[in-house]
């Protein structure tokens, strides 16, 4: 019972002023951005990351876990009010979710999807307090070999679930891998593709690069579109609703936690893939599955319950291994980084005092998010009425100082502005940007795995199959490439048409 | 743009080997001895491959989307781009306050065409935020520029 002391210790840590201060704030920053469209978690980790720097890294790790949680929840709120996901992972929140709003059921759907992160919430705070510190002390056995077979098995799962094309997903994975390269050879210390600018010698500033992909190039495809948005404009009431509508809410709120938690575990999984599976198994129980996409409550329950329970599901490789899932964990994975930590199995060892305190925290926060967010839905929906000009001036400045203060310099700024423009292409082109992101953060650590391995195993590249750990990593990446060519259907398939 | 794997795949093709000659510039080593190029050759020969892929797939096959970047007002994605890039030019030398207020204005005006009176408004009183924001709360040092301001 060792996790359970250290939990305490953890809750201590949580519940200092200081901390319930920037826990508090992370998850409303986390909710309002997660209600704005035209920025998402990860650009707004990257944006208040140079921000954190005369934190300490456990107040600020509170704060940007609050951020991840609670846009998982300002999301939902978007997607039930105006059939807007704010994030990919809430996108099948709009089936039913939109269409209970639609029958004046908009205020249950809310509290509903509250309630729902609450549980899923807690759940996954208690699989986190028992899974990530074992899986760690294993993987403390892992060489150079185990952890590049590892992030090989990560970036195949990520480009698997990429949901438009997995060749171009993988191009998008090497794209990460090259653009990763670019800087000092971690080894050697040659410069490599830096074209003789002295500022990229340290590599590309990931934040910066960051608010370009997901702040920047968000505001240019809005702003080159011409599309209208429309705010519910309906009463919003009622947000108990009937004793009868929790009873069948329940074990949908078990289902989709237990998904989304023990499928947001794996490496690479992220939160969209389990949220669309747990909607399916919903469809697949129900007695009514014609019913669903009319305003089901179950459709609602379990895709909400399931991805705040797969967001901490991701915390389990992330702060296990220092293997992120999507573009919101490996922002991070950066920020621990710049923190002077070392993610990985050490990583809780070494600072406890972060890992408790932050699973801590999660759990305050979504106490927090369970309290204060009904009472503010209000105020969201007014946020919502801001009007677009406004919003995208205020992001792109943001973007701008938020880039210049990470090193008080303007290349940064340019690398941003060049990154949000390229990032716009690649939208418009179809490649998906999580891919190359998840491939970018883990270069630096790929790559002297991978030489350390050959170095070890005195250029045979046979030692990535001879340690069986390694093996067994590689023999999955490998199925999920085989997969995509016998089964023809795929997970994330269906998916385009909706959002 | 109607075929925009095609398009895309060539260009990518054309960057992978890019990649892998500047690898070789920056010596590859061996299996034995990985050097500097090692790690970007892979890449890029891996991604020169499925480049090729993407691009003998779209030629065989065809592509059944259809075409892109059509309906674009590429106006105001240029002159938001061109704002942008002006900013981070004279953003040292005339400080946060001038380019802030500028920058505000003239995406207000110049691509929303708002009254002059809400852009001077706006721009100012934002600007002030932005200021408080950063300067005071999350403590960055905001160029000063020429002016001192």
């Amino acid at each position: 019972m060792e996790a359970v002391g250290s939990l305490f210790q953890g809750f201590a840590t949580a519940v200092q002023p200081i901390n319930l201060f920037y826990c508090f704030f992370g998850t409303l920053i986390g909710t309002f951005i997660g209600v704005l469209p035209g920025i998402g978690p990860a650009g707004t980790i990257a944006l208040l990351l140079p921000a954190t720097y005369h934190l300490n890294p456990v107040s600020a790790m509170i704060m940007l876990a609050g951020i991840c949680y609670g846009c998982m929840y300002g999301s939902s709120t978007t997607s039930i009010l105006l059939n807007i996901p704010g994030e990919p992972s809430s996108v099948i929140t709009c089936l039913d979710g939109y269409q209970m709003a639609r029958k004046g059921r908009a205020g249950l759907a809310l509290s509903l999807s509250a309630v729902g992160s609450f549980v899923a919430g807690t759940a996954s705070v208690i699989g986190l307090v028992f899974l990530a510190p074992a899986l760690a002390k294993f993987a403390l056995r892992f060489g150079p070999p185990e952890y590049f077979s590892l992030m090989v098995m990560s970036l195949s799962i990520v480009t698997y679930l990429a949901r438009i094309s997995m060749l171009k997903g993988l191009m998008m994975a090497c794209l990460g891998l090259i653009v990763g390269t670019v800087g000092m050879d971690p080894i050697n210390a040659t410069p490599r593709f830096a074209f003789g600018i002295r500022s990229l010698y340290d590599g590309l500033t990931l934040p910066a690069v960051m608010m370009g992909l997901f702040g920047i190039s968000e505001v240019l495809e809005n702003l080159g579109a011409f599309i209208k948005q429309e705010v519910y404009s309906g009463e919003i009431k009622n947000y108990f609703g009937r004793w009868k509508d929790w009873r069948r809410a329940g074990p949908s709120l078990g289902r989709g936690t237990l998904i989304g938690f023990l499928m947001g575990i794996f490496p690479g999984v992220g939160a969209i893939v389990p949220t669309i599976i747990s909607y399916v198994v919903e469809k697949r129980v129900s007695k009514h599955p014609e019913r669903f996409g009319t305003g089901e409550i179950e459709g609602v329950a379990a895709p909400e319950a399931c991805n705040n329970a797969a967001v901490g599901g991701t915390f389990v490789p992330l702060m296990s291994l220092g293997i992120p899932s999507n573009p919101m964990t490996a922002m991070l994975l950066a920020a621990l980084m710049i923190y002077g930590l070392h993610p990985g199995p050490l990583l809780i060892k070494e600072s406890p005092d972060l890992f408790w305190g932050v699973i801590a925290s999660m759990y305050v926060g979504n106490v927090m998010l369970l309290v204060l967010n009904l009472p503010l839905i209000p105020m969201w929906v007014k946020v919502l009425k801001i009007p677009y000009e406004y919003l995208y001036t205020g992001i792109l400045v943001f973007c701008l100082i938020g880039a210049y203060s990470i090193n008080n310099s303007t290349t940064d700024v340019i690398i941003m502005i060049v990154s949000g423009f390229i990032g716009y292409l690649l939208r418009a082109f179809r490649y998906e940007l999580a891919p190359f992101i998840l491939a970018l953060v883990l270069e630096p650590i790929m790559e002297p795995a991978f030489r350390r391995s050959l170095l070890k195993s005195q250029g045979s590249l046979g030692i990535f199959v001879t340690h069986p750990l390694s093996a067994v990593f590689l023999a999955v990446a490998f199925m999920v490439f085989i997969l995509p060519l016998v089964m023809k259907k795929r997970l994330g398939e269906g998916l385009d048409r909706e959002d | 743009m109607k075929k925009p794997n095609f398009w895309s795949s060539l260009f990518w093709l054309a960057f992978s080997i890019f990649i892998c000659f500047g690898s070789m510039r920056l010596k590859i080593g061996t299996f034995h001895n990985p050097g500097t190029g090692f790690f970007p050759f892979l890449a890029g020969v891996v991604f020169a491959v499925l480049s090729l892929t993407l691009l003998i797939q779209s030629l065989v096959a065809g592509e059944n989307v259809e075409g892109i970047l059509g309906k674009v007002r590429w106006k105001n994605i240029i002159l938001v781009l061109i704002c942008l890039v002006v900013y981070a030019v004279v953003l040292e030398k005339l400080g946060f306050m001038i380019s802030t207020i500028f920058f505000i204005g003239v995406v207000l005006r110049v691509i929303e065409k708002k009254r002059w009176s809400l852009v001077v408004a706006v721009s100012v009183s934002a600007t002030l935020v932005f200021w408080v924001i950063f300067q005071y709360w999350l403590q960055s040092q905001l160029p000063k520029g020429i002016f001192g301001i």
